[in-house]
């Protein structure tokens, strides 16, 4: 069953358990986003798809609201778009380099701040002299590389580690504006479980993870794991359970991957030779 | 017999398996199933025993969190040695607190058929004059008494204590019983009209009907938000069948606020019989109380009251008969002022870190475990028995036309009066603050009133006659909050107490969103900048933006609340701000970084040296005066680093801060 | 990282306390609880608890960590043999008690991030509010709070724990 809604002045037609992206996407209705992404669950955290349904007091973000009929959505009003701003301002000037390509060699905020009207040259917000951030790169997974100064905490490789294969490597450490993305027990990659999936690179915007499996070329390593996902790695997991005298793999697939993550530490030790 | 809560004979068949619907009422009107004489009196007996004790004498020490900073135990101690000394077997009891924590130690002194008397002040070298005079028949040197039947010398002199202005204009209905009874007895609870409310519900009341009496009364969520209580129980009641939860959030983390933990402290009982309320008629079988780590008495008395219930079976399975069955699961927060979202509180409850998500959907359709959950604050629940018990007609015949019944405020700050005070929901700001708070402490001049903690404005005077409801504060750019009301005066710098709040905010923020996470941050540092003299217009401008964002597109409530104390001082102080920015100078002398220097008064230093000596900097030294005999302190203004320790240190007032 | 020896006792200690936790449903929902008296036992979260802690309830390591790091009351390092808890709540900040932490960080010669004194005889934490308003400025130390204090009270309480004795 549908309803009806209006999106900028424009009566549309929609489900009632859609979210305003989606119905606006139906309609061709542009809304811009940063940490919502097709293949995790919306969590509402950057702020940036913000729009004005009728309430005196806030806005509320598209990828998370459902709509409802006579829902009257303003998308782009002076107030939504100077808080658009605002808040891709606030993330700029939290990061180093705003010029940071992912994986598909896009640069998302910068495509973001000239579709918005941000001048990254010209931020308003940027911390006091000395408070900048800087945090030391991880770059003992020969896979994966962990650039910390170009988080932007949208929380995608957090819900992708921990929905997508359930590997539960990822999460958040501390609260506030310290907060931090960390694996395991705040350890390397390497020394914390991590499968070397690269879901995380995969939904990563902003290339703070990145990876480097371009340079890893077939050399010594311990033990290998299959993933025959967004990944192309050669790893199998039957070498993995034989070196580690685990029992043979049943038809369980990812599930059972996530076990051996948790409980032993695979290794992969880099190219002889190879970068890191 | 032995207690209260015993068989009075072989007739009374009530045991917890086989419960009696009648079991609370025969407590005090008792018997109800058989006619004995012989029985009543048992009953009179108990109740008189637990009351008095069997010399018919009540002493009872306020030791709730603030009697004993106060020193309440050491009174205590005092106390039941010269009650040893006199060999009487009289009732000690520790209570919570009345509010007036001004007074602290508190020390009430019953005799039967004479009045109570209050003694304020109490130090243990007082306690044996106090009870010399009080057992002889004399309370003149009283605090206040609770009733003048003309018995007792000294009556005239010492007021009532409903005369007294702190008390007058309260209507205590939820803090009745704090300071009053012992919290840790389910008898007296039960003695002073306990489980009364839960019993008529349950047995004769359906769940539609007990919402019905409470959406009639009017109340609304005391914990800030305001939301009609009612209306809250009858969506998550209307969601069919299935695993429904209640949740008490006793996680009071606004500073300045200490209403809960009042509640809790002095009469842990009423909570509880308001949370089994709210299970009963939205037809949850399972309630967590989720209580805050900073105040652990908290937890220690509602878990004794946990206890008693499921012992006496007003908790468990068929409740009083009635086929009803219900649990209640005591959380202790670990820490984090963001619980006070439901949202966040939920994800605590379920060992996740205590992040917000999007409402809808409410946690009233999906909530803990995605199952509908009604979440409602201490002093929300603590209203419920009054309302089932005298009806929603009494309840609602105080307090305004769209907030009825009555609010818990905690002054603090620099008042005269410090406590907590329970008046209607309308009552002025001058009326709490002057009349009961007795207006600013050591003849200072008022600058402001803080009303709801870190979501709350700062109020000038010009808004003193401002009823205290939610929507007047809501127009006036504060907010009722939980009820944490702080006065500030000219020694307060406004621009210094932001900066307050915004630390807080930034400390608690969960981190999730943008512009709390980051927003709320940058308005720190500009804040920070301005204290320190390094401020700009633009500042200013940045401010209005940033809180424009963070207000409007926070996830939460934390977020959008946050900019309120900043907007609300620039708005009303516009001249404070600009001393620190252009003036370089801090008009309340708070804010050290923009102190001058510090001056030594030759006149009055003694040259002792301790300044000297205690100097972090090493920028203070003795000068011998030409003429021989004692040194005067002289100050280096190029090493010093305006820590205020030499002001600390001198004993003769000697050194003067320069503005 | 956890001596060999450390470890194993921490691993037994949460086996020890994870039958009281039996009637959480789901289990996840005793992580919290689980914590606290892990840490009630031990002072703070040693790794080797919370990695028994995440087998147990089957979490991953990465959300128990998650969850230590964001609520206050949970340490990863030890603590001092006294626990002094500064209230930061608004009557008490009004009343100077950012002044009086400060000066009691000068008091035992620590400086942050540093949270405990170097004789190990003090953890300083801050809280934000008690709910003692009333006596604003208020200082606990341990279970024992104090009340209207300034900052030669305070000198004086704490000499009488250095001087070897307990709360007066």
């Amino acid at each position: 069953m549908s309803i009806e809604l209006t999106i900028d002045g424009r009566k549309v037609r929609g489900s009632p358990d859609k979210t305003i992206i989606d119905v606006a996407k139906e309609n061709g209705v542009h809304i811009p986003t940063l940490c919502n992404h097709p293949r995790l669950r919306a969590t509402g955290a950057c702020r940036i798809c913000v729009v004005d349904i009728g309430r005196p007091d806030r806005l509320e973000a598209a990828c998370t609201t459902l709509v409802y009929a006579g829902m009257v959505v303003n998308t782009a009003s002076e107030r939504v778009v100077r808080v658009r701003r605002t808040n891709l301002e606030l993330i700029l000037s939290n990061i180093t380099g705003a010029g940071a390509v992912n994986k598909y060699g896009v640069n998302v905020l910068l495509d973001l701040s000239r579709e918005l009207g941000v001048d990254i040259d010209k931020l308003r917000f940027a911390p006091p002299e000395g408070n900048a951030i800087s945090r030391p790169v991880d770059a003992g997974n020969p896979v994966i590389m962990r650039d910390r100064d170009k988080c932007i905490l949208c929380g995608r490789c957090v819900s992708a580690c921990n929905e997508l294969h359930r590997y539960g490597v990822l999460n958040f450490e501390g609260r506030g504006f310290h907060t931090n993305i960390v694996s395991g027990l705040a350890q390397p990659l390497l020394d914390s479980g991590c499968a070397s999936c690269g879901e995380c690179v995969e939904v990563c915007p902003t290339g703070a993870f990145r990876t480097l499996a371009r340079e890893l070329v077939q050399g010594e390593i311990d033990a290998v794991i299959e993933t025959g996902l967004a990944f192309p790695m050669s790893m199998t997991a039957k070498s993995a359970r034989d070196k580690l005298a685990l029992p043979p793999l049943d038809n369980s697939g990812a599930e059972d991957l996530v076990k051996i993550a948790w409980k032993t530490k695979l290794r992969c030790k880099p190219a002889a030779g190879g970068s890191q | 017999m032995i207690g209260l809560m015993e068989p009075c004979c072989e007739h009374c068949t009530h045991t917890v398996e086989t419960p009696c619907r009648d079991y609370i009422l025969c407590r005090i009107k008792g018997p109800l199933c058989h006619s004995s004489d012989e029985c009543a009196a048992k009953f009179g007996v108990a109740v008189e025993e637990t009351l008095y004790g069997s010399e018919g004498i009540r002493v009872s020490v306020g030791m709730s969190t603030c009697g004993l900073a106060s020193g309440a135990q050491a009174v205590y101690d005092s106390l039941r040695g010269e009650l040893t000394l006199r060999n009487l077997d009289a009732k000690l009891v520790k209570t919570g607190c009345i509010g007036s924590c001004y007074a602290e130690v508190i020390v009430e002194v019953s005799k039967k058929g004479y009045p109570t008397a209050i003694y304020s002040d109490v130090t243990p070298g007082r306690v044996r004059q106090i009870l010399n005079s009080y057992l002889a028949g004399d309370a003149s040197g009283a605090f206040a008494l609770r009733s003048k039947p003309g018995k007792i010398q000294g009556e005239k002199a010492v007021p009532l204590l409903e005369e007294l202005e702190f008390f007058k204009y309260q209507r205590r209905r939820i803090i009745k019983n704090c300071g009053v009874i012992d919290p840790g007895s389910i008898e007296e609870y039960i003695i002073h009209g306990g489980y009364q409310a839960l019993t008529r519900v349950l047995k004769g009341m359906t769940p539609e009907a007990v919402i019905s009496e409470v959406t009639a009364s009017g109340l609304r969520g005391r914990g800030g938000a305001g939301f009609p209580t009612g209306v809250k129980w009858k969506i998550c009641s209307q969601v069919p069948g299935g695993v429904k939860y209640v949740i008490c959030n006793a996680d009071e983390g606004d500073p300045g606020a200490f209403m809960n933990r009042l509640t809790v402290e002095g009469d842990p009982h009423k909570v509880l019989e308001g949370l089994i309320i709210a299970g009963y008629a939205t037809g949850a079988h399972e309630g967590y109380i989720f209580v805050r780590a900073e105040k652990p008495m908290m937890a220690e008395h509602l878990e004794t009251a946990i206890g008693q219930a499921k012992r006496f079976g007003l908790l468990g399975s068929n409740i009083l008969g009635s086929g009803y069955s219900f649990d209640i699961k005591l959380m202790l927060s670990a820490g984090a002022f963001v619980c006070g979202e439901e949202t966040a509180l939920i994800a605590a409850i379920e060992g996740k870190r205590a992040m917000p998500r999007q409402r809808p959907p409410f946690p009233a359709t999906q909530g803990l475990w995605d199952k509908p959950t009604t979440i409602n604050n201490v002093e929300t629940l603590a209203h419920v028995p009054m309302i089932l018990s005298e009806g929603a007609k009494k309840y609602g015949s105080v307090g305004s036309e769209k907030s009825k019944g009555t609010k818990v405020y905690c002054l603090a700050g620099k008042v005269e009066r410090t406590g907590a005070a329970e008046v209607p929901v309308g009552t002025t700001i001058r009326r709490l603050v002057f009349d009961i708070g007795g207006g600013v402490a050591s003849g200072k001049k008022f600058k402001a009133v803080q009303i709801g903690g870190p979501s709350g404005g700062c109020l000038p005077e010009s808004y003193l006659d401002l009823p205290l409801d939610y929507e007047s504060l809501q127009s006036a750019g504060a907010m009722m909050g939980s009820g944490g009301i702080v006065i500030i005066d000219e020694d307060t710098c406004v621009v210094e107490f932001a900066k307050y709040f915004l630390n807080f905010t930034t400390a608690e923020s969960c981190g999730k969103c943008s512009p709390c996470r980051i927003g709320l941050q940058r308005m720190l540092e500009r804040i920070t900048g301005i204290t320190e003299g390094k401020g700009s217009e633009g500042d200013l401008a940045d401010l209005r933006d940033l809180s424009e964002a963070v207000a409007y597109s926070s996830l939460c409530a934390l977020g959008r609340t946050a900019p309120n104390p900043v907007l609300s001082t620039m708005k009303y102080f516009p001249e404070e701000y600009m001393a620190h920015i252009e003036g370089k100078t801090c008009p309340s002398h708070v804010c050290t970084s923009l102190i001058k220097g510090y001056n030594v008064s030759v006149d009055l230093c003694r040259g002792c040296g301790l300044c000297v000596k205690n100097c972090p900097a090493g920028a203070i030294s003795l000068t011998k005066p030409a003429l021989g005999g004692q040194g005067k302190a002289s100050i280096d203004k190029t090493k010093c680093v305006r820590c205020g320790q030499c002001v600390n240190e001198c004993a003769f007032d000697a050194i003067a801060e320069e503005w | 990282m956890d001596s060999p020896s450390e470890a194993t006792s921490q691993k037994e200690l949460v086996d020890k306390i994870y039958p009281h936790f039996r009637d959480y449903h789901p289990v996840q929902s005793a992580l919290i609880p689980i914590l606290q008296e892990v840490q009630a036992e031990v002072g703070y979260l040693p790794t080797s608890a919370l990695t028994r802690v995440s087998e147990l309830l089957e979490l991953p390591l990465s959300h128990v960590y998650g969850v230590v790091t964001f609520y206050h009351q949970f340490r990863l390092r030890p603590k001092g043999r006294h626990m002094i808890t500064i209230c930061r709540g608004t009557a008490c900040h009004v009343q100077g008690s950012l002044d009086l932490f400060n000066f009691i960080n000068q008091e035992l010669g620590m400086a942050l991030p540093q949270d405990t004194s170097g004789d190990g005889l003090f953890t300083v934490q801050q809280v934000r509010c008690l709910g003692a308003c009333g006596l604003a400025p208020v200082v606990k130390i341990d279970e024992m709070a104090y009340g209207r204090l300034d900052c030669a009270k305070m000198r004086r309480i704490l000499r009488t724990f250095k001087g070897g004795g307990e709360a007066e």
